[in-house]
């Protein structure tokens, strides 16, 4: 591959991207016992991008002989052109050490050891396991997914990388009806890694046996009254608010577009408690779901700490916006696929661990909530966000008491994170199964310690 | 691009290996997109993606798979991956291909001209939106466009006997913002405009629509919070009232228990005055073509008759499950396994005009776009208004902010009393304006 690269490049007389990806996606669903998915396909092509006079052009192909690919140099660099007659603002790129090599995460048992017909019988087995626990499951569904991918950059200013990612994925959701109620609960794992690394923090029996548990309780379970309460956050709804909440406002095209982070770099933004960051590596525990060595503009990704105690001090960036802020590129530039051009994503987001015990967090509040699993989440450019909550429990005197449902929390991410008064020593990645959407899709992982906060409840009056 | 005889070779292989039933599924895309954000152009792009999807039964089991290329033994590579798992699936009856029926072509899809459709084209398109947009007034700020053109083909046979291939174009845009007037920002809009064929383009309405509304919602104030009368857009009516719609006649969900459509057929549904049709074969639709994901004719089918139930959407799968035929709904593309989903949505146009529509309301809301949840399973909805106006005793009195509704789409449908002559594509639907009474409306 390099060697057509090197030919393209050798051609070129501007700033030439060149991205082979070849991507292997193999997904097994099954619903209340019926096969609903059983798919395995190959995506590969080679996504070209070209700077000219300052504009972009970006054409990609699924035809790989020379002559194909240097047609879609030929187009993008035309599109560039034209482009360029039309930009108002000129781009510019920042310079910096470009990688080299090969690249691949640690990955124990690679996936490709273990055979179709041992995945299938395992989602077939363990969505069976929900339906069996209680009569009160009348469904359940279990999803095994694995993104296996391989890629080669080159660029005209030194970057030379092939590079090999292995993600699996499992999830099981479980439906519980009793008395024409119905309720529904999730688990998910998922991971940069192998089959090993994947059931690492929790076996399929568990996910299923925890789903199922959840989905009975909840059907007894009532709803909160809607109140400005104490709260403590698992890790999972930790980096749901790193990521959803924070993370988008500080990505330099948002800021750019005027997001709530604009123009507060050096900035008290939230407790001295709180130190905030996007890595492209796996901190603190091995095998996040958004690792990434290197991005795909070729830059090696590296930890970016976005707040230090309390302080904004970066941002996260592409080639482009690090020129514009003149700054280090941060390695946050990505592409979902070949067909794709790199956007300023995210990677691991996280909340760094704190010195409190979780015990002595729950002790201390004497009316609040301790809150676990994040289901949906929105939120704005103004930080303001509002995120479901698989499982609320009271706390009451400083001890845990009954399930709610439908919750629901709210705020402004960044006074929240200003209200933080305690910080767990503990460390979770929660949610490695997860996609961010911005134009394309991100395989993303966030995740932190336990903290207590103060935050908006919102659900409804008794019935 | 002949892409009959791909298919054939893959389908020969298929059969030879040892699959029972087998469907070759094969496409051909040219995209070019030039993208506008913050005012200023961003990037022009193009791509050629060739797909070709295998979808394989053995002894009733499921195996599917694709790849995004016509090289020969990266097709015979997918075929056997695609065997592979037929063996591991479990046997389900249902598991059965259509078998070839009579295809009516459908008109006006494919532009011969679109072939030789380049950027250079397609920027002048895409400036002429976005300078439309900013000419009609300076405080319009655009937050994003785009300008796309996809001319391709897409070809489908199965070992029953179908075989078929179709050439396509399709030029879609949008634009979207606010305006903006010293500290003032106005509520956001999003315009969408699609035709079939390049001399159809007509870049400058959509910009013009977006300015104006924009603009208009300038000096917005707080509402008043009633029980009331609420005017939905075509875009307000998409967003609201489409996915709980498609969601609920998807038989997939009807027939696991998930949607509140399960057996109401020929019941009322929604108020007399509605009428739904999904049509397949509507002449330059831009949902339209002559068969489905699996290569089933589409045709006209009435989904909601003067407020009752007629029909829900069916593919070969949901079908067999009820001994029936499908509707030709069966969707996705290349990289999937056939789906359900709608080719052309309408709502059918009612008999009022837009203006006696305000006109005829004493005290109510326009809703020009809706963001907020839907729960496609219980209906209920709730969320903000955007470009929001009041109406009071017929007249339009203020542009609206932080004013939210909430309610139930399927009590919404029974409450529906008046739809207006005027209509509007919104992605692949037909919509019109629609008058909901009883809807929660909140002043933030």
């Amino acid at each position: 591959m390099f060697d057509l690269f090197e030919k393209i490049i050798k051609k070129a007389d501007c700033f030439t991207e060149l991205r082979y990806h070849n991507r292997e996606l193999n997904s097994i669903s099954v619903r209340k016992g019926e096969l609903e998915e059983s798919s395995s396909s190959i995506y590969s092509g080679i996504g070209i991008r070209v700077l000219v006079n300052g504009s972009w052009g970006f054409s990609s192909t699924s035809r790989l002989t020379e002559s194909d690919v240097y047609k879609t140099f030929m187009e993008a660099k035309v599109a560039a052109e034209i482009s360029s007659k039309n930009k108002k603002d000129k781009i510019k790129l920042a310079k910096t050490t470009m990688a080299t090599g090969e690249f691949e995460p640690e990955i124990n048992d690679d996936l490709k050891n273990h055979t179709l017909d041992e995945k299938l019988s395992l989602v077939l087995k363990t969505e069976k396991m929900m339906r069996d626990f209680s009569p009160l499951i009348q469904s359940a569904f279990c999803r095994y997914s694995e993104i296996i991918d391989e890629k080669y950059i080159m660029t005209s200013d030194g970057a030379r990388c092939h590079i090999f990612d292995m993600k699996p994925e499992f999830r099981v959701i479980a439906v519980a009806v009793k008395d024409g109620d119905m309720t529904m609960a999730f688990k998910a794992t998922g991971v940069t890694g192998g089959w090993k690394d994947l059931f690492a923090k929790k076996k399929p029996e568990e996910l299923a046996g925890d789903a199922s548990k959840i989905a009975i309780d909840l059907l007894d379970a009532k709803y909160p009254i809607g109140e400005r309460e104490t709260v403590i956050l698992d890790p999972g709804l930790v980096g749901l608010l790193s990521h959803e909440a924070i993370g988008h406002t500080v990505e330099a095209d948002i800021v750019l577009s005027g997001s709530m982070a604009h123009g507060k770099i050096g900035k008290k933004v939230a407790s001295e408690l709180i130190t905030l960051i996007d890595s492209g590596h796996s901190q603190i525990k091995g095998h996040a779901g958004g690792e990434l060595l290197v991005d795909d503009e070729g830059v090696p990704t590296k930890k970016t700490i976005i707040i230090k105690d309390g302080i904004l001090v970066s941002y996260l960036h592409n080639r482009e916006t690090s020129k514009i802020f003149d700054v280090e590129p941060t390695g946050n530039a990505r592409a979902f696929e070949y067909s794709d051009e790199p956007l300023i994503r995210m990677r691991n987001t996280y909340i760094e661990p704190g010195n409190h015990e979780l015990e002595d967090m729950i002790l201390e509040i004497k009316k609040g909530y301790l809150l676990k699993g994040p289901m949906s989440g929105q939120a704005d450019a103004n930080a303001e966000f509002m995120f479901g909550v698989q499982e609320a429990y009271e706390i009451k005197n400083g001890k845990l008491g009954k399930l709610l449902r439908g919750v629901t929390i709210s705020g402004q991410a960044f006074e929240v994170l200003n209200s933080v008064d305690a910080v767990s020593k503990d460390f979770q990645w929660d949610l490695g199964s997860g996609y961010c959407g911005k134009k394309q899709y991100a395989k993303v992982d966030a995740g932190g310690p336990y903290l207590r906060c103060k935050l908006i409840i919102g659900g409804r009056q008794e019935k | 691009m002949e892409l009959l005889p791909i298919c054939d070779k893959a389908l020969k292989i298929a059969l030879d290996i040892g699959c029972d039933e087998t469907e070759i599924y094969a496409s051909t895309i040219k995209r070019i997109e030039v993208f506008f954000e913050k005012n200023d152009l961003q990037i022009a792009r193009s791509q050629i993606e060739d797909g070709i999807g295998i979808r394989a039964f053995k002894n009733k089991g499921l195996g599917f798979s694709s790849v995004n290329s016509f090289d020969e033994k990266k097709i015979e590579e997918a075929i056997r991956n695609s065997y592979i798992l037929t063996k591991s699936s479990p046997k389900d009856e249902f598991n059965q291909l259509p078998k070839s029926q009579k295809t009516t072509e459908v008109k006006g899809i494919y532009d011969p001209n679109s072939e030789s459709f380049n950027t250079s084209k397609a920027m002048e398109f895409g400036l002429n939106l976005v300078n439309e947009a900013k000419n009609y007034d300076n405080r319009v700020t655009v937050d994003s466009a785009s300008f796309e053109a996809i001319v391709g083909s897409r070809a489908i046979i199965n070992s029953n006997g179908i075989r078929i291939q179709e050439p396509f174009s399709l030029f879609t845009y949008y634009i979207m913002g606010w305006a903006a007037d010293d500290e003032e920002v106005s509520s956001f809009d999003y315009q969408f405009g699609g035709k079939r064929f390049i001399n159809d383009i007509d870049v400058k309405t959509i910009a013009k629509y977006f300015a104006k509304n924009v603009i208009g919602s300038l000096g917005a104030e707080k509402g008043e919070s009633f029980v009331g009368t609420v005017i939905l857009s075509p875009n307000s009516v998409f967003e609201l009232l489409i996915f709980p719609l498609l969601f609920s006649i998807n038989s997939n969900n009807v027939q696991k228990k998930m949607s509140k459509f399960k057996g109401k057929i020929g019941e009322k549904i929604a108020s007399n005055l509605l009428t739904i049709k999904d049509n397949g074969i509507l002449p330059h639709g831009l949902g339209s073509s002559s068969f489905d994901r699996e290569g089933v004719p589409h045709k006209p089918i009435n989904i909601i008759e003067n407020g009752k139930l007629i029909s829900y959407m069916y593919n070969t799968y949901t079908a067999n499950k009820e001994g029936r035929l499908s509707t030709g709904h069966a969707s996705g593309g290349a990289r999937t396994a056939p789906g359900i989903g709608p080719t052309n949505f309408i709502i059918k146009s009612g008999n009022v005009n837009y203006k006696d529509m305000i006109s005829n309301i004493g005290r109510g809301i326009i809703v020009t776009r809706f963001s907020g949840n839907t729960n496609p399973v219980s209906g209920d909805f709730s969320g903000v208004v955007k470009g929001g106006y009041l109406i009071k005793n017929g007249k339009i009195i203020k542009p609206l902010i932080e004013t939210l509704i909430a309610g139930n789409i399927f009590e919404a449908l029974n409450k529906i009393t008046a739809i207006s002559k005027e209509t509007k594509w919104v992605n692949s639907s037909i919509l019109p304006y629609l008058v909901i009474e009883d809807v929660n409306i909140t002043s933030g």
